[in-house]
């Protein structure tokens, strides 16, 4: 959001008519090719909207944006606009329809732009896009690349997956059933699921913080010097496997499911009258910090 | 579109502030939740998440929530238009302002970024935008030694007769070194945040500082000599 | 002045400044005159698209502050899964509170809360409504594994009050339950994605 001192400027953005229509020619008609390309301002963004199909964006670095594809058959016609910093692409469906076929689009963006993308079922692709990042789909998948900003990815139903660039951000994954599977990221890593699987290896681990309601969470990471690791399940599993050198305190406790550990004290219980079992020590130096805690979901950890 | 996590606590302030490390308040991240006292920390998430349900809801249209909201910070908003107007009437216009342009732009509002900074970008615009009122150059006027002193008479304060002191010597400060001041020293922006927020120039922003500190430190001097 | 000096006393006008309370109250109440403006900006701008795309959220981040899963409740009921005919949902009526004992009534929702949840509720089942059948159930079976979650950690809470590790599930469970609707709810809002229609399309 945009603060200037101008209070004027502050319009509510849905107002399609402050958009300016930088295509002269009619829009793109249905079952068509498209191809079209606007000059930007740089450290803009790009918002795209699509509902079946695919999106695939990827980064270049010229100050347009360009549109590639084909409309499917069945939508009202596609919208690619531009005001000020942030550029348009929607595609747009009539309000009863019923046979409407898929729309691919290929997007290029500047490769600093901020990027939204938001589907139905239309799968999503990014690649070399560096600035912030949101990407979701109701139950297309999702396929991104994590960098310096801040990524978001966002499914009901749709699976992601998510390779590092070797740059160090944040980023947020949460599904309700979609699977993640996250490789080689670094950086900050904020997982949320009810009941996907989680299987996630990190470069390493700077901090995390995985949630799970009934998913398994499998995770393979070396720790950082001063690492955080926080993994809460409720009733899904939760496997960990240290890579490197482990220095790191441990804080692990189940309300009733199993602690299984490769190294370490053994667990033990947290009370004499009540269930619960607990695993806390310090390896190493124990400079890094690992918690995990689950309801019933049985907890492993090891070193590899 | 930048996904923007400052909140409470965001970095270093022009002046001397006791700063703790960046945490992500109403963000996602509840380290502080896995290190802390489980009670008071339990009560900080609750307070972060409470805020952030009462955003939500004002942008959906509850003015239930948003007059929570108000509630919540018009001491802050208000605060900060009144030491910046260095006016009561003024003052309340802004505030009233801040709010309602607040209540327009809920729905551009990112619910991670912190609440009260924003509110705070839309007081210092408000403030901007009021027009020089005849009697500014004139510094102090009177209403705010009021206002200021009947708030004092709650306030559990050790000397209240220095409070009011400071109060008055940045009221009567001139327009430009009194927005720096308030907002640097007393609110803890960094020059990069009170510049953007004024829009000058982050030298200027300096500049204003060190003139807002020396005729200050003159003013207060002599109002030391006069008790 | 020497270097010192200054610094001394810049130092003793920053404590000076810090100290000063940052929050005045004004003299008397201007909500009245600010409410009055909001109802005519409401007036002015009728159908306001971007802000029905954050009902699903204000309802779940409501009742978030209520701390009951009322929502998820009333999902729940609708939903055909037999498995949960036999757990009863802790909150089955609106405006009861399905609050764990051991937060107490210090953290009860208040008045306030429960009118901003009754108005948006209501937005909320419309929204779920237009979804095709498989869909909802889908969902509404996923949000029901929280709920079902919360009630096992309530269960055992029972047995063991004040677990701290239950508590703090409990409480982590609550917020991320209310998360998870709110990013459920962006992401079947129809601002962005095109038109309503485009819920009947959602097959998960």
């Amino acid at each position: 959001m945009k603060i200037t001192t101008r209070p004027s400027t502050l319009a509510p953005l849905a107002s399609i008519a402050a958009f300016v229509l930088l295509c002269a020619a009619p829009q793109a008609e249905a079952g068509t090719a498209i191809n079209k390309r606007v000059a930007v301002l740089p450290g803009g963004s790009v918002e795209i909207s699509n509902t079946a199909g695919q999106v695939t964006v990827t980064g270049w670095d010229r100050n347009e944006v360009e549109v590639t594809g084909t409309l499917g058959d069945g939508s009202e016609r596609l919208e690619f606009a531009t005001q000020d910093k942030v550029t348009r692409v929607r595609v747009v469906l009539p309000n009863k329809s019923w046979h409407v076929e898929d729309t691919d689009l290929v997007v290029k963006v500047p490769v600093g732009s901020g990027l939204s993308v938001s589907t139905i079922s239309a799968d999503i692709r990014a690649r070399g896009v560096r600035g912030a990042q949101r990407l979701q789909s109701v139950s297309g998948d999702v396929n991104g690349e994590a960098g310096a900003e801040d990524v978001e990815c966002q499914t009901i139903s749709g699976d992601v997956a998510v390779a590092g660039s070797g740059l160090k951000g944040l980023l947020n994954i949460t599904t309700v059933s979609g699977d993640a599977m996250i490789t080689h990221v670094a950086g900050e890593l904020n997982g949320n699921t009810v009941s996907g699987k989680f299987t996630i290896t990190l470069g390493d681990t700077t901090r995390s913080r995985l949630r799970t309601t009934s998913g398994d969470v499998s995770m393979a990471t070396q720790l950082a010097a001063d690492g955080r690791l926080d993994i809460e399940s409720i009733s899904g599993g939760i496997r960990l496997d240290l890579t490197g050198p482990v220095n790191a305190a441990f804080d692990v406790s189940s309300f009733s499911g199993e602690i299984r550990n490769c190294f370490g004290p053994k667990p033990r219980r947290t009370d004499e009258y009540a269930p619960g079992k607990e695993w806390r020590f310090a390896e190493g130096q124990g400079a890094a910090r690992v918690r995990i805690k689950s309801m019933n979901g049985d907890i492993s950890v090891c070193r590899k | 579109m930048r996904l923007n996590f400052a909140g409470a606590g965001a970095g270093q302030g022009c002046v001397a502030f006791p700063t703790s490390p960046p945490s992500r308040v109403g963000g996602t991240t509840r380290w502080t939740l896995a290190e802390a006292q489980a009670g008071s920390e339990i009560d900080r998430a609750r307070e972060v998440a409470e805020e952030r349900a009462l955003v939500e809801a004002a942008a959906a249209g509850s003015t239930a929530a948003f007059e929570k909201l108000y509630r919540r910070h018009v001491a802050r908003v208000h605060g900060l238009c009144l030491r910046m107007t260095a006016q009561r009437e003024t003052a309340e216009d802004c505030v009233q302002e801040t709010f309602v342009q607040a209540w327009r732009n809920l729905p551009r509002f990112e619910v991670r970024s912190g609440f009260a900074t924003w509110l705070h970008r839309i007081a210092v615009n408000a403030v901007l935008a009021q027009k020089r009122r005849r009697f500014e150059s004139l510094g102090v006027d009177g209403s705010v030694d009021d206002v200021i002193a009947e708030t004092l008479a709650d306030a559990n304060v050790s000397d209240p007769g220095a409070r009011r002191d400071i109060e008055a010597a940045i009221a009567s400060l001139p327009r430009g070194a009194r927005h720096v001041l308030v907002l640097c020293g007393v609110y803890g922006y960094s020059h990069d945040e009170t510049s953007a927020m004024l829009g000058i120039a982050v030298g200027t922003c300096k500049a204003q500082l060190h003139r807002a500190r020396q005729l200050l430190g003159a003013r207060l001097e002599s109002a030391e000599e006069d008790r | 002045m020497t270097q010192t000096n200054d610094t001394g006393q810049d130092e003793r006008l920053d404590r000076a400044l810090q100290s000063l309370p940052r929050g005045v109250e004004p003299t008397r109440d201007l909500w009245p005159r600010i409410e009055a403006r909001l109802e005519r900006t409401a007036a002015e701008a009728p159908a306001q698209a971007p802000r029905r795309a954050w009902a699903w959220q204000a309802a779940a981040a409501v009742l978030l502050v209520a701390g009951t899963a009322l929502l998820t409740a009333t999902l729940v009921q609708r939903s055909r899964d037999a498995s949960l005919a036999q757990s009863p949902p802790p909150a089955a009526v609106p405006g009861v509170r399905a609050m764990p004992a051991v937060f107490g009534p210090a953290h009860a929702p208040n008045p306030e809360y429960d009118a901003a949840r009754q108005q948006l509720s209501a937005m909320l089942q419309q929204k779920m409504a237009q979804m095709p059948l498989s869909a909802r159930q889908k969902l509404e079976a996923n949000l029901a594994e929280m709920q079902r979650a919360a009630a096992e950690i309530n269960a055992a809470l029972d047995q063991q009050p004040g677990d701290p590790l239950l508590e703090e599930l409990l409480l982590n469970t609550y917020h991320d339950e209310l998360a998870m609707l709110a990013v459920v709810n962006q992401l079947t809002s129809t601002s962005d994605a095109g038109t309503p229609a485009d819920a009947t399309r959602m097959q998960l």
